[in-house]
């Protein structure tokens, strides 16, 4: 696989947030871009914790293979490039879970994050007395 | 199934780009935002909140595992 790559200029960039395993990168990048993220969010009424209490290896979600479409042939790939990528201005709020932002030129970028969200309430948090709306239903999907 | 034929070639021909301003309020989840070129993204997201993911119940701590499970390092 060849690629050729094009000049990036970019005048004003502005940043506020770069979080938890994401990467905010100026240039070029010859080789391979790995990011990983693992998180579980556990919400409590009380918040109550004791130490190693949620092991990674106890959601499958963890350890879950990832499918992706496996290529049915071999393709040649070629680039060429003419012109550059001019940009005025990028304001950019955050970035998080494994994020990516890149101004110039890179190889293969993979990315995976895996996150489990826990809401652990106790009986006597929830007020009996609250309503709760029923989920709407799904509209079928027109073809 | 075809007869042989000859392999696929995929040319790209990138030409300049020009963009005034842009502004984004969040990149998250394994997302990417690329000014530039790149030969391939593999971008993957798990998320995980089913309805057994709310526990009513009395706060105690989640059950913990076997030890053997603990110690495989994950």
């Amino acid at each position: 696989m060849s690629l050729t790559c094009r000049e990036s200029r970019v005048r004003n960039v502005y940043f506020n947030t770069v979080s938890q395993a994401s990467v905010l990168q100026f240039g070029d990048d010859n080789g391979t871009t790995d990011l990983f993220n693992r998180v579980i969010a556990i919400q409590r009424a009380i918040a109550d914790f004791e130490s190693n209490e949620l092991p990674f290896s106890a959601y499958s979600l963890y350890y879950r293979p990832i499918l992706l479409p496996a290529p049915q042939e071999e393709v040649s790939f070629s680039s060429t490039a003419w012109g550059d990528i001019e940009i005025g201005d990028v304001q950019v709020i955050g970035l998080s879970n494994s994020a990516l932002t890149r101004f110039g030129c890179s190889g293969p970028l993979t990315a995976e994050t895996r996150i489990v969200n826990i809401r652990h309430f106790n009986a006597s948090t929830i007020s009996p007395a609250t309503p709760v709306a029923p989920v709407p239903p799904v509209p079928p999907v027109s073809a | 199934m075809f007869p042989s034929r000859q392999p696929v070639q995929l040319n790209v021909t990138n030409g300049p780009v020009a963009i005034g301003s842009i502004r984004i309020i969040g990149v998250s989840s394994s997302a990417s935002f690329l000014i530039g070129d790149t030969e391939s993204l593999t971008l993957s997201s798990f998320f995980d909140t089913p309805p057994e993911s709310v526990i009513v119940g009395p706060l105690a701590p989640m059950p913990s595992l076997p030890d053997e499970e603990l110690e495989q390092g994950l």
